[in-house]
Order: C-alpha cells, then sequence, then structure tokens
C-alpha cells in the first residue's frame, strides 16, 4: 500500500494548490460586476435565446458506439494481460476472443449498413 | 484523475455565487470541507503506518464518493449532477486501488467516468431541461426516494451482518485476486460463457440504439 503514499501526497498537494489559487484569486482580484461584462460574448451581437437546446440524437449513436467498443477495449487489454502465458493451451484463448470480436464486429457491420456511421 | 481536485474544490467553496447550487449544495459543501480539513489532520498525524493509511485513505476517498454523490441528488441542475457523478466514480476507483483492485479502479474511470456519463449527458441533454428544472422536488416523490434509500441499505446492512466489521479473505484465495492476470484467468476459463454473453448483450443495445434512433429520425 505504501507505494501508493506518493500518490496521496501529490493529491493532496494538488488539492491544495487548486484551492489556494481559487481562493486567493477571489479575495485579491479586482471585482467589477454588472452592466455590459454580465452578457454572454457573441461576436459582437445580442445573443438569442438559449443555449441549452436538445442534443441530436445521432450524438447519443455514436455514445452508444463508444460504449460498446470501449468494453470491448476493456476485454481485450485483460486478454492481452495473460495470452502468453496459456500458449500452450493452443488455439483455445485466441478463438475466444475472435468470437468475441465476431458478434461485435456483426454489429459493427449491421451499424455501417444502416448509416448509423453517416452524419447526414 | 488530478483535474478533477480542483473541479471538486470549486464545489467546496460556498463563495461562488454564480453557480451555486440552489439547495442543499451550501450545507453539503461545507460538510465536506470540514471533514477535508479534519481527515488532512488526521492524515498528518498517523500517516507513516500502513494499515492506517489505508484506512484514511478509504476514508477520504469514501467521503469524496459521498459529498459528490450528495451533490448529484441534491443540485437542481441535471448537468452539474452529472458533473459531480466524475467524482462519486473517481472516488470509488480511489476506493477499489485501496482495496488492492486497481484494474476495477481502472475500468471505473474508463467505462463510468469515460462513457457511462458521456451517456448520461446525453439523457439529460435530450429532456426538456428547463421544464424538468422548474419540476418542485420533495413530497410524497421524496419520501418514496428516502424510503427506497433507507431499504437497500437494510438489504446490504443484513447481507454483510454475518461477516461482521471484520473482512477478510477467504482461505485459500490467491495472493492477489483482483489483479488483471487473476481476472483474465477466470474470465476466459470458468466464466467464458458470461463473457460471451456480454458480447451479444452489446450487440443488443447497439442494434437497439440504432433501431430507436432511426424511428425518432422519422417522427
Amino acid at each position: 500500500m505504501n507505494e501508493y503514499l506518493s500518490v496521496l501526497v501529490f493529491l493532496l498537494l494538488a488539492t491544495l494548490v487548486g484551492a489556494a489559487l481559487l481562493v486567493l484569486s477571489h479575495y485579491l482580484g479586482p471585482r467589477r460586476r454588472g452592466g455590459i461584462k454580465g452578457t454572454p460574448v457573441e461576436s459582437g451581437v445580442d445573443p438569442i435565446g438559449d443555449a441549452r437546446i436538445p442534443f441530436n440524437v445521432r450524438f447519443y449513436l455514436v455514445g452508444i458506439l463508444f460504449i460498446v467498443f470501449d468494453v470491448e477495449a476493456v476485454f481485450l487489454y485483460v486478454w492481452a494481460v495473460i495470452y502468453k502465458q496459456y500458449l500452450n493451451r493452443g488455439a483455445f484463448l485466441l478463438g475466444e476472443m475472435a468470437l468475441f470480436i465476431g458478434i461485435l464486429l456483426f454489429g459493427y457491420v449491421y451499424a455501417w449498413k444502416k448509416g448509423a456511421l453517416d452524419w447526414d | 484523475m488530478t483535474s478533477v481536485w480542483p473541479l471538486l474544490l470549486y464545489y467546496l467553496l460556498p463563495l461562488v455565487g454564480l453557480w451555486t447550487y440552489r439547495r442543499g449544495g451550501r450545507t453539503g459543501t461545507l460538510a465536506a470541507g470540514i471533514s477535508w480539513f479534519l481527515a488532512a489532520v488526521a492524515l498528518g498525524v498517523v500517516i507513516g503506518d500502513a494499515r492506517s493509511f489505508a484506512v484514511i485513505s478509504f476514508y477520504l476517498l469514501s467521503l469524496v464518493a459521498v459529498m459528490t454523490a450528495f451533490l448529484v441528488v441534491t443540485g437542481t441542475n441535471p448537468v452539474y449532477g452529472a458533473l459531480s457523478l466524475i467524482g462519486t466514480f473517481t472516488g470509488i476507483a480511489g476506493v477499489f486501488v485501496v482495496l488492492q483492485c486497481e484494474f476495477f479502479g481502472i475500468v471505473q474511470v474508463i467505462l463510468y467516468a469515460g462513457a457511462i456519463l458521456v451517456l448520461y449527458l446525453f439523457v439529460v441533454m435530450m429532456v426538456d431541461l428547463p421544464k424538468e428544472n422548474a419540476q418542485k422536488r420533495g413530497g410524497v416523490r421524496g419520501i418514496a426516494a428516502i424510503a427506497t434509500g433507507l431499504g437497500l441499505l437494510a438489504l446490504v446492512v443484513k447481507a454483510l451482518a454475518p461477516l461482521g466489521m471484520r473482512l477478510q479473505p477467504a482461505a485459500g484465495a490467491s495472493a492477489e485476486p483482483y489483479s488483471v492476470r487473476a481476472v483474465g484467468t477466470a474470465l476466459f476459463g470458468p466464466y467464458l460463457v458470461p463473457f460471451e454473453v456480454a458480447s451479444l448483450l452489446l450487440l443488443v443495445a447497439l442494434v437497439g440504439a440504432i433501431v430507436l434512433s432511426g424511428r425518432e429520425r422519422e417522427s
């Protein structure tokens, strides 16, 4: 556990520095609020409407695709770590991962064919 | 991970007027700040002993997780709630590391703080935010939520009570039961079928998302 001592010290120091910067700038910095300073910058044009518009559903689709292949990457990492250790079992381990990737590859092809990867 | 700490402190500063939570935030941030200070002092006193070091780290990290979770449920802006959730995930990842499950800690950051949170954000962005923000809280729904939370807590306590407060690894367990190597050996050995089923689950999620979003595009 002690190998993480330096990590802890680092975190505490980072916290301290972050806090010090925020607090110091809060108390030392000049403060002139109000007027034109409070309006959002929009290239000199008066801002219209709300910035929080609903997102396009395509972003959500990209997000799902990202999660699927993120999970795959995590499993690949575990697999790569033990791969060498079990080489004597032949292609068994390779087949396991090939099946896993194959199933996901099917989904990838499906997404491609359905045009989920096209933006327009 | 380090970049999260200043972010966390941003919440801990009760002075930030413009973006502070409208309700519940101040009490929570104050409590968090005081606890952090006390924990840091305690750390300075007891450091050097490996066992207490782990215990202190655990309490510090779970404090981060609990406080940010508190901000998630008390904040009135869902986007800030999602932001606080990053702190919760990071704290839990740290707890995993303290428990010597480094792999799960890293996965917690990569999958939850990275990927799952993106999905949360998308869902939050898709609902009508101004309308949701204006909705009143508490009442019957609040009571039901508290009852559900207490019920879940009772379940956990009931499950852990027979073990007592001393959680020890089972006799005969390997020295590093949660190392990447051990996880891999288990995953590609006895748990091969769940592993392959997981790929099917991912496939279903992928196809489902495509079908659902396609339907939405037509309407």
